[in-house]
This record gives structure tokens, sequence and C-alpha cells, in this order.
């Protein structure tokens, strides 16, 4: 069983290294349990400028079950300020959580949606409950629990 | 070449198809998928195990043909095919498969590479020297012994197991080996060397020829017969469509059917009497019946037969007690009853011929209540007429007391302007209940004797 993850992982490096979207680099995919990508929102938006790194984390069920997707936050780097990511580096969207992800959905595929998720955002804040969630937060984003409230996910950790 | 890794970019393994969304996906690939959620991952429409279907053929032959390389690749296997005849090349003919090893004794589990085991040997026998053991640890001669192998039917020593092998099966003298005639049904087993002198008194060898003929004749008339077979197949296939075709035919026609072998004799009588019974049509215009009629047998839906006799002679007894005053011509220029004894030709050209008569019946009755009503008519104009003429004279004598009112304006009324005027004049007196009334113009079209006379300014 093992042996799909791999294969369908090798296939989309395989297309990943003939070309990524603008703005959308890989940094590192030297193994199957973490890649790493940096994202830039292109032309004018609240991010111009900004640089930052995406972290992918497989398990052995992909593409059956959603990698675990966050942003990183150490000296180099930090996660953008944005109504949907909190400052621990984790994101709510719909497509990462159980019910919004679908098998046919790939690595790029992820990585143009935050790209267009930051690019849409006019206001840069935090969400409402950062303070709340990020002290209480799980190491895997896949842990913690997101819902749909009003006009934005919020976390219900 | 199973597993599936849900990449929608490889060629599918066994596609199957949606029939609500009709995306594809592999079959292991859409299972693995559903147990986790219900939805199709392309579109997210609403998605179960059920509604799934093999997919189109063509897609299947697409993938189907697809040129894929043997997994052995890294053993050594170069072979290069398409991936439906993979499975056959895998089971039967790749030869870095493993396969069960051919070492001559029973007990070994040991698998080797098809090439290997193709060679006829317990592997291990590499270089000049040769080991009697098998890799599987199966000894053929104990150790101490010389690094022979024996042959067991005749003790006879061989340096090669393959050369031992060979000779056991083709030339060994004392091993047990059945008459060349064991298919034909001789039993004698017996030693390789008594075999020849056998064969010289085997009553199965003298006649041999005879069972080589009769196995020909024998091949030949199997694939007659399975050619004849089919054949028939074909023809009950026909049949059988001929068949419905034909109950259909019949079910048309109804009554005209006529098939070739009656079943009982025609019965005359039944239908004259089911005729009088109705007593609806009598007389010079019904038509003589002739000699053959429609079979009474169960196939030929004698329901129908008199429902559609009895259905039109209702419907006439009908129209004759409507019209009394026109009964007797109706029963003279009647329709003829249906006449089930001519073809269907036949009978729709009666048919045709009845409805001219009916027409022309309608038309002249017709023309008959436009003349009542015509002379209706002029008999109630006269009445007017009279009427007309009493209301003058009334008025002449009112006149003498009353007067004359100015504004009154007139509907349009066919005849003498000025005697509409003065006969009207004395109506209105008696319609004064009707208040607030307004002038209504000459234009407006003619509505019979209304009049609206107006207020004095």
């Amino acid at each position: 069983m093992a042996l799909a993850y791999t294969r369908r992982l090798n296939k989309e490096l395989a297309e990943i290294h003939a070309g990524t979207p603008v703005g959308i680099n890989l940094v590192n995919a030297d193994t199957f349990e973490k890649w790493l990508f940096t994202v830039e929102v292109m032309g004018t938006s609240e991010y111009e400028g900004e640089k930052f790194l995406l972290m992918f984390r497989f398990d052995n069920a992909y593409p059956i079950s959603a990698p675990a997707v966050q942003f990183v936050v150490d000296d180099t780097h930090k996660a953008p300020v944005h109504p949907h990511v909190y400052s621990n580096g984790h994101i709510c969207a719909s497509i990462l959580g159980r019910e919004g992800w679908s098998p046919v959905l790939t690595v790029i595929a992820i990585c143009i949606t935050i790209q267009s998720m930051l690019a849409s955002c006019k206001k840069k804040e935090q969400p409402s409950d950062n303070d709340r969630y990020v002290p209480r937060a799980p190491e895997n984003p896949k842990k913690a629990r997101f819902h749909y409230h009003g006009t934005c996910w919020r976390s219900a950790a | 070449m199973t597993s599936p890794n849900f990449d929608s970019r490889a060629p599918f393994t066994e596609p199957v198809t949606t029939r609500t969304c009709s995306h594809t996906f592999c079959q292991g690939c859409i299972l693995q998928a559903l147990s986790v959620s219900n939805h199709c991952p392309i579109d997210r429409s609403p998605l179960s195990v059920e509604l799934l279907g093999q997919a189109d053929p063509i897609v299947r032959h697409l993938v189907e043909e697809l040129a894929v390389r043997c997994p052995r690749l890294d053993a050594g296997c170069d072979y290069v095919g398409e991936r439906h005849l993979l499975g056959s090349h895998l089971k039967l003919q790749c030869l870095y498969v493993q396969v069960p090893c051919p070492c001559p004794e029973e007990g070994c589990e040991l698998r080797v590479a098809r090439k290997d085991a193709l060679r006829g040997e317990a592997i291990v026998h590499q270089g000049p020297t040769v080991e009697v053991r098998c890799r599987c640890g199966n000894f053929f001669q104990g150790p101490e012994s010389s690094q022979n192998v024996t042959c067991k039917s005749c003790e006879k020593e061989f340096p090669r197991v393959a050369a031992m092998k060979d000779h056991l099966e083709s030339s060994c003298p004392e091993k047990i080996v059945p008459c060349s005639q064991v298919e034909n049904g001789c039993a004698w087993k017996g030693q390789r060397a008594s075999l020849e002198a056998h064969v010289d008194k085997c009553p199965y060898e003298s006649i041999k020829g005879f069972f080589a003929l009769h196995n020909t004749k024998m091949v030949q008339l199997s694939k007659d017969n399975e050619r004849l077979r089919r054949r028939s197949d074909e023809l009950e296939g026909v049949v059988r469509i001929l068949k419905q075709e034909l109950e259909r035919a019949k079910i048309a026609l109804g009554p005209w059917y006529r098939p070739v072998y009656p079943v009982r004799p025609p019965v005359t009588a039944s239908y004259d009497q089911h005729l009088n019974d109705e007593g609806a049509v009598t007389g010079p215009g019904r038509m003589l019946l002739r000699g053959m009629h429609p079979t009474t047998d169960g196939t030929s839906h004698p329901e129908l037969r008199p429902q559609i006799s009895a259905s039109i002679d209702s419907h006439l007894a009908s129209v004759a007690c409507n019209q009394p005053q026109f009964a007797t011509s109706l029963n003279k220029h009647i329709v003829a009853p249906l006449n089930l004894s001519t073809t269907v030709e036949g009978s729709l050209v009666g048919l045709r011929e009845s409805l001219v008569t009916l027409s022309e019946a309608l038309e002249s009755q017709g023309r008959r209540y436009e003349l009542a009503l015509t002379t209706e008519g002029l008999r109630v104009s006269e009445e007017v007429g009279s009427l007309k003429a009493i209301v003058q004279g009334l008025r002449m004598q009112v006149s003498l007391d009353y007067g004359f009112p100015d504004h009154i304006s007139i509907v349009p009324w066919p005849g003498d302007f000025l005697f509409r005027q003065q006969t009207l004049t004395y109506l209105c007196l008696w319609v004064r209940l009707i208040p607030n009334t307004r002038s209504v113009s000459s234009g407006d079209s003619f509505r019979a004797g209304l009049l609206v006379p107006t207020r004095p300014k």
C-alpha cells in the first residue's frame, strides 16, 4: 500500500520539475514525507514582496487522505497575516479539510489555492480567535477541527 | 499492476464510469475514495458505489492496447507488449518469473526463475563438478557415494540429472510404460524392453489404421454437428421473431385474419342471429353475407368481431331514435353493417361509402334546419311589423296629450328614420326607470332594440 502514494508523488514530482506556476518554487522534495515550497504573491497585493515557506506532509494514504499543509514559522520565515492563517502557520482552508479534499487535487493545486487566497485578501489581519487557538493548537494541522462559521472558517481546536 | 495510485493522468486500470456525472476512474481508486467520502472526486456531486458502471468499451480498449514493459525489467526481461497480454506473458512466457523447482524429488518447494527451470536441471549445477544436492536440500544420492545419478528403474548411472531424466523418459528399458495404443483402450503396462514384443501381438495395434480413420470421421462429425447446431439456433431465433411479428399482424387484422389451417368450421349461424338480435338494421340496405366468415378459433380474437358490429349497429340505432321525424329516410339510406366477409380493403371501401351517405344525410338535414329557421324568421318579422303598426296608432293617440321630448339620439334601426324616431320616443317613456344613461352615437353597432335616452341638458 505504501507503494501507491510514492508512485503518485513521483508523478507529481516529475510534473513539478517540468515547471511550476509563477510565484511557486520547489525548495526541497528529497523525501516522500515532507516537501517544501516557497510561495509569493505576484502583482500588486497586500503581500507584495513577501515570500513564504509552505510545508507539505504526506501519509501513506495520500491521495485518498489530504496532506498536512502549513506555513513554516521560524527565524527566517513568518506566516502571512491573513484572516485564515494563524500565527503558527496553520491554515484553515476548505480543501484541506476532510469534506473539501478530493483525490484529484495535487500539491501544485493546493499551492495555487493558497496563493490566490493571499492575493484576494483586502486587509491584512489575523483570525479573530488567533490568540485562543495558537497556544492550544496541535502540532499537525490535520488534527485541528475547523468548522465553517459565517464567512470564515473558525477553529474549534 | 493493480495497486491504485489515483493519478488521474495515468492510464486507468479496470476503468469504471459514474452514471450520474460521467467521470471515469480506476476501479480500485474510486472504491478507495468512496470508502472515505461520498462524493465524486472531480466535481463533488453525490456518488455511491451503486452508481458506478463499467466504462465505455472504447476507454477499455484504449487502455488495454497501451504498450507496457514487463515488470521484471530489472531482472532482465525486455518484453514490451500490449497491456492486456501482460498477464499471460507473466504466467506462461516470462523467463524471469519464479516457478517451482523442477528437481525430480517431490516435496521441493524452491522457486527458481523460469529460464533456469527450462534447462531441466535442479539448480546449482555450476562448472564441471556436479553437486548431487538440489538447492532445496533434497539428496539424489548419499554424500559418500559417487557423483553420479542413478536411474530409478534400471539402476544405470549418469553424470547429469538431465541426461538421467532423458534416459528415463525415452530409453530406460526397465521403466514401466503403457502400450502405445493406451488412448484407444489397451490396458497393458510393462517394461519398455517387452513393449516391442507386446506391440506385435497387441490387438489394438493391429487395427490402429481403423482407429485413425475412425478418429478423423469423429472429428468431422463433431464439426458438422457444431455447425448444424449453430445454424439451428439461428433459425430458432428467426422463427421466434417471425412468430412475434405474426402475432402482431393477427392482432392488427382482427376479424379479417384467416389462418392457413382453420381449426373449426365457420360459424355462420351465430353471426346472423347476432345481427337480428340487435334489430337496428334491416331492409334493403343490408349486404348479404357470403360463404366465408372469420373463423372462431381462439387465435382470431372473436371478441373483437361482435364488438365492432355491435358498436356500429348500436350507434345507428341511437341515431335512428333521436331523429324520429327522419327515421324513415335514414332507414332507407342506412349505412350498411360491417361486412366481415370481404377483405380489409372491401370493408374499408364499404365504410367509406357509408360515410359518404352519412354526410349527405347530414347536409340535407342541415338544409332542412336552415329552411325552418328562415321560415321562423320571416314569421317573426311579420309579427314585428304588425306590432310596429299598433304602436304607431298608440303614439298617435298619446301625442295629443304629452308633446315631444327634445334630445333623443337613436341607435340605428332598419327602416325609415323618421318613423323610428317617432315610434321609439314613446317606448322610452316606458323605460324611464333607467337613470343616468348617456347617449350612444349612431355609429355604434346595432343592438336589437336597446335605446339610451339622454338627460336633457
